[in-house]
């Protein structure tokens, strides 16, 4: 246990040289590893590990965590304040709070502590109910580096695991849920690296391995981000639903008026400063390890999805954006990977964007259908948008007047499919089918389709998924008996 | 319903009787209380006329017999080479495929009142939370050969995520 330090310790003090040889992997095997694109200054250095191979999490850690009980508490009397609270009742809770959110802290520190074993990562923790939990490095999802404002002022980083069918476990166990299989919180030189160490391990290539070149895909200029959110409804109803409550109020002399408009002006600053801070600077790399998606201002994340993961992708385009050919990528990841893909991006390069991660798939040549002419009578407006269709590699439904949105899965990413007729359509002789995928924004379902065109759909894409999951493995045995159409 | 998906209509297997049976005694079990109570409470508030207001509780009870009938006899299955069809509904009609090679797990569960009765439950699972696969009322040696089949198909098809 050469890093067990006191908390009270700062980063800076070093009381232990520490051999780079034994951050990266176990049993020391680790080499100093090269990194070719050096992410911010690494500050923080990394852990050394135990004589059993065990780390530690960085220990700054009881700080960043116990900061959270105390603006938790901060908040509550923030919410009190009507009520009088004197300074000295502040200060006497302050007095009790602080060392137990403090010994919290450090008591969850120092009894959490991870090592990578053959094929899994192992994660103890907890003072009274020891929990080890084992990760299986190859059902690894994507490994993300998460920076909150406070991590970045001082050099930390969260790294993030996400595993596939998060869903089904965390209903099974109902413990810690989201955050239970995070690191937090690491160096982030330390983050970088166990992320190339985890990634490569996920990709079944084992040992260590430098960070991966990557290659630039995709970036959001600010100059478009800021237009683009200029040309959203949501700001300008926030805005002038705050200016038409706080105006008569002003008027009157009144202050109340200002309360009712603080929500809005929540809601204006979200749907703005947050949008731009989270949308710029925004990249979207390729690299052998996968895409790589590094976003934000102030708070920094790095995510990265191992080829192959991205599920179904949607193109959506509002109404005000169609004029520039603005759209968002929204995507579905299997596990919790992020959810946007590009918040702002050119039409053409959304195209291309989605053919680089579906392979094969073109969304310009996928001819689409409209649904029969009756169903006007159950989409008077939006029957105009409705279509869908399907080639050799993906299945493309769009939707939507206002915010049009083309949905495309890969025939291999099916997971279901379904067809639903209910009361209402059912009296027009309809049907919608929808292709189920792993959670995510993007629901792939092709709406009022006539009865029986419905399950010729179902079953021409039931073949097609069929076909598209033998070519996805190229080791599995085809089925006996049915060869290649 | 769906001969583009089965050439042989003989294909689809249909659930046990007992699912009806017991989703039936379950109704009776609840209905019979209920009328008893409406026609005590009626008479006792009324007198017998006010009785007839037990009628409505008896037909939808009735209601609900038939129904139940109609339901059980809707639910249907068919294991193709590659996929498992269900087919359901009376109301809202659904019809799902579920690819073996997209089988996560397959739950069999059976509750006391279920085992009483002679049937299980199986349910599939994909990676997919919108994937609503469920077999009700199945016997238990056909419940455990359908999750055997399953399973191993699963393996010899299944193709990561």
């Amino acid at each position: 246990m050469t890093t067990q330090r006191g908390a009270a310790d700062d980063t800076s003090v070093a009381p232990v040289p520490i051999h780079p040889a034994a951050t990266t992997g176990p049993a020391g095997r680790g080499i100093p590893v090269p990194r070719s694109d050096p992410p911010a200054p690494v500050r923080g250095e990394a852990p050394a590990a135990a004589p059993d191979g065990f780390h530690r999490l960085h220990p700054l850690t009881p700080f960043l965590r116990g900061w959270v009980i105390v603006a938790a508490f901060a908040a509550t009397v923030g919410r009190n304040l009507a009520e009088d609270v004197t300074a000295r009742a502040i200060g006497l809770t302050m007095i009790f709070l602080i060392p137990a959110a403090g010994l919290y802290g450090y008591t969850a520190w120092r009894f959490t502590r991870y090592r990578i074993e053959r094929d899994d990562l192992r994660l103890d923790t907890g003072l009274l109910v020891r929990r080890t939990r084992y990760v299986r490095l190859d059902r690894l999802q994507s490994v993300d580096i998460v920076q909150p404002l406070l991590a970045r002022f001082t050099g930390l980083a969260i790294l993030r695991l996400d595993l596939a069918g998060r869903e089904h476990r965390e209903r099974a166990d109902g413990d810690g849920g989201e955050a239970a299989s995070d690191l937090r919180y690491l160096s982030l030189g330390h983050a970088h690296r166990l992320r190339a160490t985890l990634l490569t391990a996920a990709a079944g290539l084992g040992g260590d391995a430098p960070e991966a070149p990557h290659q630039r895909l995709a970036e959001v200029p600010p100059r478009r981000l800021v237009a683009a959110i200029a040309l959203s409804p949501a700001p300008w109803v926030a805005l002038f639903g705050a200016v038409a409550i706080a105006v008569p109020s002003l008027l009157t002399g009144t202050r109340a008026g200002f309360l009712g408009a603080v929500p809005l002006l929540g809601w204006l600053w979200h749907r703005t400063i947050r949008v731009f801070a989270a949308g710029y600077p925004y990249t979207v790399s390729t690299s052998p390890n996968g895409l790589r998606i590094d976003s934000g201002l102030l708070e920094r994340a790095h995510a990265t999805i191992p080829p192959g993961r991205v599920q179904a992708i949607s193109v959506v385009e509002p109404l005000l954006w169609r004029p520039f050919g603005w759209a968002t990528i929204r995507m579905n990841v299997a596990g919790r990977g992020p959810s946007v893909l590009l918040p702002v991006a050119r039409r053409a390069d959304a195209l291309d964007l989605v053919g680089r991660l579906l392979p094969g798939v073109d969304l310009g040549r996928v001819r689409l259908d409209r649904p029969p002419r009756r169903a006007v009578l159950l989409a008077p407006l939006h029957w105009w948008a409705l279509a869908c269709g399907a080639d050799d590699a993906a299945f493309v439904s769009r939707h939507g007047l206002l915010r049009r949105h083309t949905d495309v899965i890969a025939h291999a990413k099916v997971q279901s499919i379904r067809m639903v007729a209910n009361p209402l359509v059912r009296v027009l002789g309809l049907a919608d089918v929808q292709l189920d995928t792993t959670g995510g924004p993007v629901r792939v379902k092709a709406g009022l389709r006539g009865r029986e065109e419905a399950l010729r759909i179902v079953a021409a894409q039931a073949e097609r998924s069929r076909l598209g999951r033998r070519r996805a493995v190229p080791g599995a045995e085809p089925p006996p008996g049915d060869g290649p159409p | 319903m769906a001969d583009v998906l089965l050439a042989d209509p003989a294909g689809w297997r249909v659930l046990s009787p007992d699912l009806r049976r017991l989703r039936r005694t379950l109704l009776i079990l609840g209905a019979v209380p209920a009328v008893v109570l409406t026609v005590l409470v009626t008479v006792a508030v009324g007198g017998w006329p006010w009785s007839l207001v037990a009628l409505v509780p008896l037909a939808v009870a009735g209601w609900a017999w038939l129904a139940i009938g109609r339901v059980c006899r809707a639910w249907r299955y068919a294991e193709r080479e590659d996929d498992l069809l269900i087919s359901r509904g009376v109301l809202v009609q659904r019809l799902v495929v579920v690819p073996y090679g997209r089988l996560q797990l397959v739950d069999v569960t059976a509750g006391p009142l279920a085992r009483r009765f002679g049937i299980a439950r199986v349910q599939l699972h994909t990676a997919a939370a919108t994937s609503d696969a469920v077999i009700p009322g199945l016997r238990p040696p056909e419940a455990a050969r359908l999750r055997d089949a399953l399973t191993e198909r699963g393996e010899a098809r299944s193709a990561g995520l």
